[in-house]
């Protein structure tokens, strides 16, 4: 075969591993793992060819009990072990399709603001844009809750903050009418774009601690919804103003689950987060009508 | 290194634990950076309130 086509790269597990994470594969694997053991053992156990006289039913019994524990054992091994490939191998694939995912909504975002500017909106593109990250962090990180939040900077009376602008939907509603935005110029906002210029990410893992230091701001909806967020993974939405590189926004990863993010997600958190900042800085300057 | 590290030391650049920063290097960047993105946050602001107060009204309805 000279070419082919892929449009989506998540069934290719089935050719992966010469075809061992394919159910008949693990089959074959254990059926094999099992056979093989129970030869050996066989021959081995009872010490001289069958076709010689030495060889009794006791004997030859003992050796077939015995090869059949240990190849059972080897076999149980095997399947399970395929059966965690498997799992890890359509996991991994469906991990490098969401990030896919992601970069495809964006430019599909920006092409939609090239058209049609009226046609966007900075809430819509970053809704539709941090349900696929969700996605993805749903994959990374199986069985936890996951939620997303951004907020955008934003001005009042000279002073900069940063004001929610999506939530995904596992958060409660009822937080958008007490939400407030938070400062510039203290708490996560000032450590991320002051303090560490704009790099790294923070990862929170005890909320009621980190509002005590001053890391986190103690939030209207964080009094009302203490259960919602236990944990969290914040980095800046770092691009282009119209004049320089700038933080734009912050993008929020949360989890009520405790114990949920390590330093193994920030990567992926911060090539999202490169990816989404330069579609804000497209929609604001676009739309504000600012000169690029 | 060798094969195998049993040193739990990690790269200095890996992890900084938040109450260990306690200063700001270069003042005059970051006053500088904040002039800078003023009229960017001004036409986010102007962009997100028109979006609030469209989705508000929609909620009524």
């Amino acid at each position: 075969m000279p070419a082919r086509i892929f449009y989506d790269g998540r069934e290719s597990w089935d050719e992966t591993v010469k075809g061992l994470v394919r159910w008949r594969g693990i089959v074959a694997g254990t059926f094999s793992s099992i056979i093989i053991p129970t030869l050996l053992i066989f021959f081995s156990t009872t010490g001289s060819p069958w076709w010689t006289d030495s060889l009794t039913w006791e004997t030859a019994k003992d050796a077939m009990l015995n090869g059949a524990i240990i190849s059972l054992a080897i076999g149980s091994i095997c399947f399970f072990g395929l059966l965690y490939l498997r799992k890890r191998t359509i996991r991994s694939l469906n991990v490098k399709y969401l990030s896919h995912q992601i970069s495809h909504k964006v430019r599909d975002w920006h092409i939609r603001l090239n058209k049609n500017p009226d046609d966007v909106s900075l809430s819509g593109a970053l809704n539709d844009t941090c349900n696929t990250l969700q996605d993805l962090f749903k994959e990374l990180i199986p069985q936890k809750d996951i939620q997303v939040i951004t907020r955008i900077i934003s001005e009042k009376d000279g002073e900069l903050y940063y004001t929610t602008v999506s939530r995904t939907e596992g958060l409660s509603p009822s937080r958008a009418k007490t939400s407030e935005p938070i400062s510039a110029n203290s708490g996560l906002a000032s450590y991320l774009r002051d303090r560490s210029g704009g790099k790294g990410a923070i990862i929170c893992y005890d909320i009621d601690k980190s509002i005590q230091l001053n890391i986190l701001t103690n939030t209207q909806n964080h009094k009302n919804y203490p259960q919602e967020i236990k944990n969290l993974m914040a980095v800046g939405l770092n691009a282009w103003d119209g004049t320089d590189e700038n933080m734009l926004g912050i993008l929020f990863i949360t989890s009520k689950n405790i114990n949920v993010f390590g330093p193994k997600h920030i990567d992926c958190l911060g090539g999202a987060a490169d990816i989404i900042a330069g579609l804000v800085s497209s929609i604001i300057i676009k739309k504000g009508n600012m000169s690029e | 290194m060798g094969l195998f590290s049993f040193s739990k030391a990690k790269p200095e650049s890996f992890i900084t634990n938040i109450d260990d920063i306690d200063h700001i290097d270069d003042i005059d960047h970051v006053q500088q950076n904040r002039a800078v993105s003023l009229e960017f946050a001004k036409a986010a602001t102007k962009i997100i309130e028109k979006e609030q107060s469209r989705s508000s009204r929609r909620g009524r309805k």
